[in-house]
C-alpha cells in the first residue's frame, strides 16, 4: 500500500523544484566565458596553453577566425601547434608566427562540453583548446595572449552562446 | 546473414529464461534498453519533426550453480550483433578459484585517478587516449555521447579480450587474494598479449582495524572496460602496463580507531616512478563526534595520474538525518589553489532525500543543483534540477530517473531535458528469473 502522506510530501516538494525550474527558464540566454592559462617557460624550450570554457551548457563549436584571431608576441614565443582537448577536435587551423596570430575552428562530434558533476571531482571550468609554444625570446620577456574576438561559439542544439568575456593569458621566458 | 545469425542468437537467449523457470539451479536478468538523442537532420537546431539518434541495446545474465561451483555468463547485444561477452567459473572451497573470461571488440585501460584517465584505447576511435572518462560518465552527461565516441570501433570482430583468474584463501582472520591477468590490447587483428599479476593480503586485529596490502605485478590501479564501458563491461582488477616489473604497493586500513576518532588510510606508492611521482594516491578520512549528536567527518585525498595531479578535501558535519559538506577540489595540483569549492547540504525526510548543491569555480564558474531522491519498494525516483551561471535563474537541465518494480518485472525512463531541447530519453524494461 503506497504510502500516501509521503507521497504528497514528495509531489509538493518536487511541485516547488519545477516552478523554479520554470521560473529560471524565463531568463536571458546562457552566457559563458573563456580563460587563457599563463605559463612560464624555459629559453628555448616548449610548454603548452590552454583555452578554456567557464559555465559551458553543452559548448559543441568554437571558432576564432577569420574575423578574430588568438594573438601572441611572435619574439616572445612561437606556435607549434594547435590541438582539441577532452573530446574537441581541431578541423581547420593558420599559425601565423610573423603576425603573432592563431586562427582555429573547433568542435565535438558527436556530444559536447557541460560541467561536471560528481562525488569527489565536479568542474565548471574546462580546457577545450592546447596550443603548444616554443620560447624564442630570452629570459626574462613575455608575451600577453588574447583573442581579439570570437567569430562563433555554438551550443550542440545550434544556438549561440553568449560570451562573455575572454581572460587573457600570459607567457613568460625564464 | 550476419543478422539472420545475430536474432538466431537473440531468441536462444530469450527461450533460455523461458526453460530456467523449470530448471532449479539457473537464475538470471535480462534488460532491454532503448536511448534516444534527437540529432538535427539540417545541421542546425532540432526541430519538431527531425532525426534522432537510437541506441538500443540487450544484456542477458544467466547463473547457473551446481553444489559449490557457479557458471555465470553476461551477453551484450547491440542493434549490430554481439558485442560484450563474460564468462564467469567460480569454484567455491576452501580455495575459491574464479576465471572471468571476456571476448569484446575493443578493450580501454583506465587510471584509478580522480579523472579516470584513459591510458590506452584499442583500437582508439580517435583522440580517446588521455581523455577524462569522467567527463562522459556522470548525471549531466549524454550517456549516448560515450558511446558514439566508441562507436566506429564497436562493430570489430568480437575476439579475446581479457582473462582474469582470482585465487582466494581464507586462514583465520588472514585473507589471501592473488589476481593473475591476461589482456590482449591489440587494435589490429593479430593479438598483442600484456600480463600481470595482482597479490593482496588482508587480515584483521582484535581490536576490529582492517589492515590490507597490495602488490600490483605489471598492473596498475584502476580499471578495464569493454564495449560501451557501461557498469556490467567494467573490471576493476587494475590495467596491465608494458612492463611486468612492480609497479605500485597498496596499502589500506580501515576502522582504525584513536582517542574515539575512526580512520581510513589508503596509501598507494609508485614503484614504477618513485623518483619522480612516489606517491599514487592518499586517502585519509577521519570520522568521530562533536557531541553526542553532532558528528564529523573529514577527508584527505591526494591522486597522481598519468598527466594530471588532483586533490580533494570534504569536510561534513552530520545531525541526525541532516548532512552539511564542504568540498575544495583541486584538479591540477601543478599549482595548488583548490580552485573548486562545492557545498552540499543535504537531509531525509522519512523515504524522501533531498540535496542542495552549489559548486563554485575560482574563475567566475557556478553550478546549482536541487536533488530529489525517494526509494520505495516499489517504486524509485530521483529529480536533479541545474542552474547554470546563477544561483536560481538561468535553468540549465533537469534529469529525471524512475524505476518501476512488478514482482521479478521492472521498468525503468531516463529523461534529460535542457532549456531548449531534450538531450536525452532512454526506456528500458528487465527481468530477474
Amino acid at each position: 500500500m503506497p504510502n500516501l502522506k509521503l507521497l504528497k510530501k514528495f509531489s509538493l516538494s518536487l511541485l516547488g523544484v519545477l516552478l523554479i525550474a520554470l521560473a529560471g527558464c524565463a531568463e536571458q540566454p546562457f552566457s559563458a566565458s573563456l580563460a587563457i592559462s599563463k605559463i612560464a617557460i624555459p629559453a628555448g624550450g616548449s610548454k603548452s596553453i590552454q583555452i578554456s570554457i567557464i559555465n559551458p551548457p553543452d559548448a559543441k563549436t568554437l571558432q576564432i577566425g577569420p574575423t578574430g584571431a588568438f594573438t601572441f608576441d611572435p619574439a616572445v614565443a612561437i606556435v607549434t601547434s594547435v590541438h582539441g582537448l577532452n573530446g574537441f577536435q581541431i578541423f581547420a587551423s593558420s599559425i601565423d608566427n610573423i603576425g603573432g596570430k592563431v586562427r582555429f575552428s573547433a568542435g565535438f562530434p558527436g556530444g559536447s562540453i557541460r560541467p561536471i558533476l560528481n562525488s569527489g571531482i565536479s568542474m565548471i571550468e574546462l580546457p577545450i583548446i592546447e596550443i603548444t609554444f616554443t620560447a624564442v625570446g630570452v629570459a626574462g620577456t613575455a608575451s600577453a595572449l588574447s583573442v581579439t574576438s570570437v567569430d562563433m561559439l555554438a551550443d550542440r542544439n545550434g544556438k549561440d552562446i553568449v560570451l562573455t568575456s575572454v581572460k587573457p593569458g600570459e607567457i613568460k621566458v625564464e | 546473414m550476419k543478422h539472420i545469425f545475430f536474432w538466431g542468437i537473440f531468441f536462444v537467449f530469450l527461450a533460455l529464461p523461458i526453460l530456467a523457470t523449470s530448471a532449479a539451479p539457473i537464475s538470471g536478468d535480462f534488460f532491454f534498453e532503448i536511448g534516444l538523442e534527437p540529432q538535427s537532420l539540417s545541421d542546425g537546431e532540432v526541430s519538431k519533426v527531425d532525426g534522432v539518434v537510437i541506441d538500443a541495446e540487450m544484456s542477458l545474465r544467466l547463473s547457473l550453480s551446481v553444489s559449490g561451483f557457479d557458471l555465470t555468463n553476461w551477453t551484450v547485444f547491440s542493434l549490430k550483433g554481439l558485442e560484450y561477452e563474460a564468462l564467469i567459473l567460480t569454484l567455491k572451497s576452501p580455495l575459491t578459484v574464479r576465471n572471468i573470461t571476456i571476448f569484446a571488440p575493443n578493450i580501454l585501460e583506465v587510471a584509478g585517478d580522480l579523472l579516470w584517465t584513459v591510458t590506452r584505447a584499442a583500437p582508439d576511435p580517435g583522440g580517446l587516449t588521455g581523455l577524462p572518462l569522467r567527463l562522459f560518465i556522470h548525471e549531466l552527461a549524454s550517456p549516448l555521447d560515450l558511446s558514439k565516441l566508441l562507436n566506429p570501433v564497436l562493430d570489430n570482430a568480437i575476439v579475446f579480450r581479457k582473462d582474469i583468474l582470482e585465487f582466494e584463501l581464507t586462514l583465520g582472520v588472514l585473507l589471501a587474494r592473488l589476481s593473475v591477468l591476461i589482456a590482449n590490447v591489440s587494435a589490429t587483428a593479430a593479438p598483442d598479449f600484456r600480463a600481470g599479476m595482482i597479490l593482496s593480503v588482508a587480515g584483521q586485529t582484535p581490536t576490529g582495524t582492517s589492515i590490507e596490502a597490495t602488490t600490483y605485478f605489471g598492473a596498475r590501479q584502476g580499471f578495464e572496460c569493454f564495449g560501451e564501458c557501461k557498469l556490467i563491461e567494467r573490471f576493476y582488477q587494475g590495467y596491465l602496463v608494458e612492463a611486468f616489473g612492480i609497479q605500485q604497493e597498496a596499502l589500506i586500513i580501515r576502522n582504525l580507531q584513536i582517542a574515539g576518532i575512526v580512520n581510513d588510510i589508503e596509501l598507494v606508492i609508485d614503484l614504477a616512478n618513485s623518483l619522480t611521482k612516489p606517491v599514487s594516491k592518499f586517502d585519509w578520512e577521519l570520522k568521530g563526534k562533536i557531541f553526542e549528536s553532532l558528528g564529523f567527518a573529514q577527508r584527505f585525498r591526494i591522486d597522481i595520474g598519468p598527466t594530471l595531479g588532483q586533490a580533494f578535501m570534504q569536510s561534513q558535519l552530520v545531525y541526525g538525518q541532516t548532512q552539511l559538506s564542504i568540498e575544495l577540489i583541486d584538479n591540477d595540483t601543478s599549482t595548488i589553489d583548490f580552485p573548486i569549492r562545492q557545498l552540499t547540504f543535504s537531509m531525509t525526510l522519512g523515504d524522501i532525500r533531498f540535496r542542495d548543491i552549489l559548486l563554485l569555480q575560482a574563475t567566475g564558474g557556478i553550478l546549482h543543483a536541487i536533488i530529489i531522491e525517494t526509494s520505495l519498494e516499489f517504486f524509485s525516483f530521483s529529480s536533479q534540477t541545474i542552474f547554470l551561471g546563477s544561483l536560481i535563474s538561468n535553468f540549465y537541465s533537469e534529469r529525471i530517473d524512475a524505476l518501476y518494480r512488478l514482482g521479478s518485472v521492472e521498468f525503468k525512463m531516463n529523461v534529460l531535458v535542457r532549456r531548449d531541447f531534450l538531450l536525452f530519453f532512454g526506456v528500458g524494461l528487465g527481468w530477474h528469473f
